[in-house]
């Protein structure tokens, strides 16, 4: 089976943002899977329980040949062996001059951004937009020579550019428009609007003609992931069984959550879709069909089966061992919850706090979000390998065995 | 109707409802001519109401075209039934009959007489000249599908009379357990697609996406064997695959035993589980078909299919005694399915959400579960998108859709009216406030004393005075 999975060739991947969440998990898929063959990296796992058991990555996903580079902010932590590993700031062009000087990349996959939580506006607007502006012009070489060619640009963008933080969305394409200036109340996904128009804009219009592409996930999850499961876990760990108890809204919500290892495969697919288009143009000859077309366009990127929002919390929980029966959980309207959320921001506002429950949490979880992701099927050839339970497994299964060895360090 | 169901329906007065409503105001799209049938046309269709509890109302009704030639189909898999289905034959016998039953069919006059007093469907073989006559009076290009099915399915049967006679024919593997199905009731699927492509009321893409079909058959038996595990077992009939219960329970009887009941039910929510994951493929077939008869004939027991996984997951209940839905559901259900695709995917989903929310965490499969009903809806939605790009274009630059224009006409209907209604309020209390006071002012009220007192504090009438009168 293993060598009936397709090879993918690169030649030299900068990875921009590679010691992230999402940009080690590409580095990863790009190295063929080192966390599953080196010790010294390998991801903490549960053992002896069925639950935790899967299969590896490394045979389902394809064979990579590449050369990896990563450039990082810090490149101190999320390190893996095989890659080369630079310290660089993309708001910055002789930075970056400097590394592509010493890479020489062929395709530059673009995953850098500040934390949501805790991006203030203007960090916010520098990185990813003046970031990625930065980035284009340097990698296109309208910077200046650095002794090669970029061919291919892939852009790590968001579903959130076309959500407004309120409506539902519902089986949703990349026909959407982008919500911005007062109608889109979380300023990071303005952002990253702005930033993935200009990527597409650069399509084809540098010097070296590189070819661009975005690719939008919808709810990422995984091993080292930061919000969603790491939220939730922390939720459950927390609070007393009768505050687990409590639902907003009546779970028929169907939510999408994207395993990111799905989400690299959508990168690395995509970066071997531009080159072969690349190469296509640059031969002269007839470029791909319009509903064919990678380059210049955006794809949402989904686990192609999205999930009631509280069934996948409580999946969670259950893998911690916290139970809870749909006869024991209390359904807690949204008007009512909403109110109360209303309020205690308003009065912890005056203290200058945020609440634990806010208004827009609880939209969150009462609300349906969720992608079409056909024509990334279509065009890309993707198709979302890992199954939403294997990752969320994956994910669970990493917090819990990271926090047995921590609290099993704390002991001796 | 006995004191039971009269007791039973007044406590439940919807499904009375939802069975006089079938009853009353379901007109059959086509009614069979019984005075032009001939004589072994009748007793073709006496034998479907005597073997099919459920077949036979939908297919009277299907369109004349294909009314008998479904009608002989269904005889014959019937008939090639019979003769698997008893055990008093020997598998000597047993298996140049079913091997050549194809054949038999161009046979004039061939009966067989040779099946247990038992048997319960016996007479259908012992007549069985009727519907080879019927056969041989229909279109060749018919006749061809329903022998071609015939044969695979007499020599899938025989093959596995051949392996329960001589070996362990036991359901091991899913893959085994999806080829039973198939033998079963995914060439019939096969059969009566070809069928209803061959009449045009089908879209011939269905014969080239092989899986919809064949999703349409395996969904059905593998909710009929979900349903009947207890009654097969009795009978010592097993087609839950080993591959499945074995992780639940280490032998099968113990599926039966109340201690076990937590695995059991473990284990027949996968059974759903394995179930559910063709209910997509069902409302894809659906789609394709042209003709309101052939639809409704293939979505009645798809939605009865659905109710039913429906009532078997998590229910104790399964493993105890036969379980069934209301008559009163299945009446309901029968009305939505006859009308069209849109009202038979709501009901799709309805039942994916009632499954959804009895789905707990403390089953293996639960987030499994979850996720094929969320990609039930997400299917539906696919096809009846509830949201659009226009709108959402429109939504951006501030332009309302022609629904949200209607409701905010509306809202601002129903704003006047209220404000109307509150001025009326208004002038009422006014007209009335003038004549109370007018009146107690013609009849001598001293305004003037009252004010005066009013304005000096004195809200209520002084104690001294009222002690004074004591």
């Amino acid at each position: 089976m293993s060598d009936k999975r397709p090879t993918v060739e690169l030649g030299t991947v900068l990875v921009v943002g590679g010691c992230g969440f999402l940009g080690w998990h590409i580095v990863d898929q790009l190295l063929n899977f080192p966390s599953e063959t080196d010790p010294s990296v390998a991801l903490p796992k549960p053992q002896g329980d069925s639950r935790f058991e899967y299969p590896q990555l490394s045979s389902r996903y394809p064979r990579c040949l590449a050369k990896v580079a990563v450039v990082d902010l810090r490149t101190s932590n999320n390190r893996l062996p095989g890659a080369d590993y630079y310290d660089g700031d993309i708001t910055s062009t002789e930075s970056m001059l400097s590394v592509f000087r010493k890479v020489k990349p062929d395709i530059v996959i673009h995953t850098a951004t500040p934390n949501v939580l805790e991006g203030n506006k203007e960090l916010l607007r520098k990185v990813n937009v003046d970031g990625t502006k930065t980035l284009l012009e340097v990698a296109g070489g309208a910077s200046g020579d650095w002794g090669g060619n970029c061919k291919a640009f892939v852009y790590t963008s968001s579903s959130s550019v076309v959500h407004d933080t309120q409506s539902d969305l519902i089986n949703v394409n990349e026909e959407w428009p982008y919500i911005r200036g007062k109608r889109q109340l979380e300023y990071y996904s303005e952002t990253k609007a702005d930033a993935e128009e200009l990527v597409l804009k650069y399509n084809r219009t540098s010097p070296s003609s590189m070819v661009t592409c975005a690719v939008r996930p919808a709810g990422i999850y995984g091993e080292k992931d930061t919000t969603f499961t790491h939220k939730i876990l922390e939720h459950s760990a927390k609070a007393s069984k009768t505050v687990l108890r409590m639902q907003l809204g009546d779970n028929n919500n169907l939510f999408d959550f994207t395993y990111v290892g799905n989400v690299a495969y959508a990168h690395v697919l995509a970066a071997f879709r531009l080159i072969a288009s690349q190469a296509r143009y640059k031969a002269g000859q007839a470029g791909p069909l319009d509903h064919e077309r990678v380059d210049g366009e955006a794809f949402n990127i989904t686990n192609d089966s999205p999930v009631y929002f509280w069934d996948m919390t409580r999946a969670a929980w259950a893998l911690t061992g916290k139970v809870i029966e749909p006869n024991e959980v209390w359904e807690l309207p949204e008007g009512l919850l909403g109110t109360i959320g209303g309020i205690a921001e308003s009065v912890m506002g005056l203290i200058g706090k945020t609440p634990r429950l806010t208004q827009r949490m609880v939209r969150y979880s009462c609300m349906t979000r969720y992608y079409s992701s056909e024509k990334a099927k279509y065009r890309l050839g993707y198709d979302p390998i890992v199954t939403v339970d294997e990752g969320l497994a994956r994910a669970v299964g990493y917090v819990v065995e990271r926090g047995r060895l921590e609290s099993e360090k704390k002991g001796l | 109707m006995g004191v039971g169901s009269v007791l039973y329906y007044s406590f439940h007065p919807s499904e009375l409802r939802s069975i006089l409503q079938w009853k009353i105001w379901h007109n059959p799209v086509h009614e069979r001519n019984v005075k032009d049938e001939t004589e072994t046309q009748k007793i073709c269709f006496k034998f479907l109401d005597q073997t099919s509890r459920s077949f036979s109302a939908v297919i009277k009704e299907l369109h004349p075209e294909l009314l008998l030639p479904v009608c002989v189909f269904y005889l014959t898999l019937r008939g090639l039934d019979t003769i698997e289905d008893d055990t008093s034959i020997p598998l000597e016998t047993k298996e140049p009959l079913l091997r050549g039953f194809k054949d038999i069919m161009e046979q004039d006059g061939w009966t067989f007489a040779g099946n247990r007093p038992e048997e319960k469907d016996r007479e259908l073989l012992v007549q069985f000249h009727n519907v080879i006559t019927e056969y041989k009076n229909m279109k060749p290009a018919y006749r061809a599908i329903i022998k071609d099915i015939t044969d695979k399915m007499g020599n899938g049967m025989a093959d596995y009379c051949r392996k329960a006679a001589l070996e362990d024919a036991s359901v091991k593997t899913t893959v085994e357990y999806d080829l039973y199905c198939y033998y079963v009731a995914g060439l019939v699927g096969e059969g009566l697609t070809r069928l209803f492509v061959e009449a045009e009321f089908g879209n011939p893409a269905l014969l080239k996406r092989a899986n919809l079909h064949k999703s349409m058959g395996l969904f059905l038996q593998k909710t009929n064997i979900i349903r009947d595990v207890r009654e097969d077992n009795d009978d010592q009939r097993r087609f839950w695959p080993k591959e499945i219960w074995s992780k639940h329970v280490s032998d099968f009887d113990d599926l039966f035993k109340p201690e076990n009941q937590e695995a059991a039910l473990n284990c027949s929510s996968e059974m759903v589980l394995n179930a559910l994951e063709h209910a997509e493929d069902c409302l894809f077939y659906l789609a394709g078909l042209r003709e309101q008869s052939v639809f409704n004939f293939c979505a009645i027991p798809q939605s009865m299919a659905i109710a039913t996984l429906e009532l078997c997951f998590r229910n104790p209940a399964l493993f105890q005694r036969n379980i069934k839905i209301t008559k009163g559901d299945a009446c309901s259900l029968m009305t939505e399915s006859t009308q069209n695709l849109r009202v038979v995917c709501d009901v799709f989903r309805r039942y994916a959400r009632r499954i959804h929310k009895k789905n707990t965490p403390k089953d293996p499969n639960f987030l499994k579960i979850s996720l094929v009903c969320g990609r039930i809806e997400k299917f539906i939605e696919s096809i009846f998108p509830t949201q659009n790009v226009e709108d959402a274009k429109r939504k951006v630059v501030g332009e309302l859709s022609a629904h949200e224009a209607e409701r905010a006409r509306l809202e601002a209907e129903n704003r006047q009216d209220m404000w109307f209604m509150m001025a009326l309020m208004g002038v009422i209390v006014l007209i009335v406030s003038i004549i109370m006071i007018g009146s107690a002012w013609l009849l001598g009220a001293r305004f003037d004393l009252a004010w005066k007192e009013m304005t000096s504090g004195n809200f209520r009438p002084s104690k001294k005075s009222l002690d004074h009168e004591l």
